[in-house]
């Protein structure tokens, strides 16, 4: 095992290979405030991806509504338990990571989900927390919640799947941090299911080879972001590149979010992979859940996104979420408008902080008709 | 006559017991009941046969090994299944035939994320024969694998079954894209054009454990450390494995001759290295999670 540096635990652990982070690195800003659980996304993904036999199951993004929903079924309750508790303390995290306690022969911590467990992608549907008594809805705000959470694999500064590989026939994009395996080599041994934490790794049993999200690498290169990112109609997400710890830009939309503002985090950090989709938590769920979800930084990220409204920059760089298919590299909060700009520094799009009010006559003279109100 | 190398023999310890069963022994004696020998005596036959029941076999003498966890690379087999193999030889003019026999009740040839098949492994030094390691080999001492498994003997037997309808008979599907025929649209018959083949990714790569047709339930294999396990472009060996009695009885054939410069030379009256692997797919052996034993010396006629 290697010593590296895990900024999102605040201190170093361990880890089969060597530090390498990339150059830069995939990430993605998903609002779960914003997410209807349309599934927009799912079949946006599964149409360009998976629609082969053998992943009928294979699901690279999928959405779930916590905390009752799992694809697999209860992935992350199975490992909390294997795991056990942990605890952070000034942000640093004290308890072990799947690379930390993993049992003897192995690389890291995990379990290999039964086939029935593929069988439900959407258990636990808007299902919510505890019950509603007779009439609380009418009387205010209510106690009871749920929330969709969107899930793609999260392309690890360390990745648990990388590191089980036996074949080595799972690797990292130096240029990207894409996480990619290599389907000419991989032997079908489902080490890496069994060791990504996310279970977003899935076996293909036609091909009999392991497949997982490929970040839409070919989109990627053309400077577009991917199919999830761009399909979804409830503009939660926005796809870019997260500089290296201590290269971070203010300038950047998601080092902004991220290390500046820090209202986005990472999805159960303390498993130790370093994962590279950060979650806007959502504002109406019991803190104690969220503090397992995303770490110690929910309260923080909470406030300060309650805050966007009256604060320009930030606003800026939320009002480029789902305005572009370009990937943006640098952002702007002009007067009136956000601004994102492209790899090449090209405006790539322009959003005001406040939509255009028009209004219309109530009779249409043109065509003689009178116009019903609709929003 | 039977054979029995232990662990402890590999490192010029022979056990006390084994030495004391070792020798005139008659040749009906099964494999596993002891002997003392670590050296596999190839017999002369006119066909090997790939049928494992085959009489010829019979004259063949059975070595056996004790297995080993594998417990050097991960992941590792903290907890052996299958303690014993036994391995006996056969050769004609063109092949090696190797016939391995180990005891495993339950019978595993499915692939699911969550089943695992049953498979055996030889290897054979391709370099020097004293330095070449046993695990996997290395740039200088490469080696040649081969490796049977029950899910591709499935495969062979009664065609490709890891079809989606095989594991649900029940599940409905709409069209596959630039699928060929009606549903359920079987594997090996309604995605043969390019475009289908597209959205089989594993198939489309060229890998050849996502093959779709297979003559034979074994693939040959060249090595030159960990990870660094690649196909043959050349596939030469045969093999026949059949499950009765709670017992795997597998015969693999190597030309003794071929083209294929990755192949090991197996000419007459020569001395080869043969070291074994064993997975037990209901333990979820998969990988390096297996039972081995290193380099047994074989001696061809």
């Amino acid at each position: 095992m290697s010593k590296v540096k895990n900024w999102q635990l605040g201190r170093e652990m361990d880890y089969p290979y060597e530090d390498a982070r990339p150059k830069r690195q995939l990430a993605y800003i998903f609002d779960t405030n914003k997410c209807i659980a349309c599934q927009t996304c799912s079949v946006a993904c599964k149409t360009t991806w998976t629609s082969g036999k053998g992943q009928e199951s294979v699901f690279y993004n999928n959405v779930e509504t916590k905390p009752y929903g799992f694809y697999p079924q209860a992935w992350d309750v199975k490992l909390h338990e294997k795991l056990g508790a942990g605890s952070w303390q000034d942000k640093e995290f004290k308890g072990k990571t799947i690379f930390e306690a993993a049992p003897a022969g192995e690389r890291a911590l995990g379990y290999l989900p039964e086939e029935d467990e593929y069988a439900s992608p959407n258990i636990g549907e808007d299902v919510i927390a505890g019950e509603v008594n007779k009439g609380a809805f009418f009387q205010g705000i209510h106690k009871t919640w749920m929330f969709y959470l969107a899930r793609i694999c999260n392309h690890c500064t360390y990745p648990g799947c990388l590191s089980a590989c036996p074949r080595k026939a799972i690797y990292k994009r130096p240029e990207d941090g894409i996480v990619l395996i290599d389907q000419s080599r991989c032997r079908g041994y489902r080490e890496c299911v069994k060791a990504c934490p996310y279970k977003k790794v899935y076996y293909n049993m036609v091909t009999r080879v392991s497949e997982k999200c490929i970040g839409c690498y070919p989109l990627i290169e053309k400077g577009e972001q991917p199919q999830c990112v761009k399909t979804c109609i409830g503009k939660i997400r926005l796809q870019g590149f997260l500089s290296k710890p201590g290269e971070e830009r203010e300038d950047n939309p998601i080092d902004y979010l991220v290390h500046t503002r820090k209202v986005a985090l990472p999805l159960y950090p303390q498993y130790g992979t370093e994962p590279n989709v950060y979650y806007i938590p959502p504002v109406h769920v019991p803190r104690d859940f969220l503090g397992q979800m995303f770490g110690p930084g929910v309260e923080q990220a909470i406030a300060t996104y309650r805050s966007a409204p009256t604060d320009q920059k930030l606003l800026a760089a939320m009002l480029l979420f789902g305005n572009t298919p370009r990937t943006l590299h640098r952002f702007a909060a002009e007067k009136t408008d956000a601004v994102g700009y492209d790899a090449d520094d090209k405006e790539a799009v322009r959003v005001p902080y406040t939509e255009p009010f028009f209004e219309r006559d109530f009779f249409d003279k043109k065509r003689k008709v009178y116009r019903l109100n609709v929003t | 006559m039977t054979h029995t190398v232990t662990r402890a023999a590999t490192v010029g310890l022979i056990l006390a017991t084994a030495a004391a069963l070792g020798g005139g022994c008659s040749g009906k004696k099964e494999p596993g009941e002891g002997g003392g020998a670590k050296e596999i005596d190839a017999k002369s036959t006119k066909t090997v046969p790939l049928d494992p029941f085959d009489k010829a076999w019979n004259d063949a003498i059975p070595v056996v090994v004790d297995l080993m966890p594998q417990g050097v690379a991960f992941p590792m087999l903290q907890e052996v299944k299958i303690p014993k193999l036994s391995a006996r030889a056969l050769v004609d003019k063109d092949w090696l035939g190797i016939l391995l026999e180990w005891e495993d009740k339950t019978k595993s040839e499915r692939l699911q994320v969550d089943e695992f098949t049953d498979g055996v492994a030889i290897e054979l030094p391709l370099g020097d024969l004293d330095k070449t390691n046993p695990m996997m080999g290395s740039a200088e001492n490469p080696v040649y694998l081969a490796h049977w498994k029950a899910a591709w003997q499935v495969d062979v037997d009664r065609g490709r079954r890891t079809d989606v309808q095989d594991y649900h008979p029940g599940f409905w599907s709409d069209p596959y894209p630039f699928v060929a025929g009606g549903y359920p649209y079987p594997v090996q018959e309604a995605f043969e054009s390019p475009n289908a083949r597209r959205y089989l990714p594993g198939v489309a790569a060229g890998n050849p454990v996502s093959k779709l047709y297979r003559e034979y339930p074994v693939e040959e294999l060249q090595a030159e450390g960990f990870s660094t396990l690649a196909d043959h472009q050349m596939q030469n060996a045969k093999a026949k494995g059949v499950h009765k009695d709670g017992k795997w009885r597998v015969v693999i054939a190597l030309p003794r001759a071929v083209a294929d410069a990755a192949n090991p030379k197996l000419p007459e009256k020569s001395t080869q290295k043969v070291a074994f692997a064993v997975w037990d797919g209901g333990a979820g052996n998969v990988a390096g999670r297996k039972q081995w034993y290193p380099f047994v010396t074989l001696n061809l006629p």
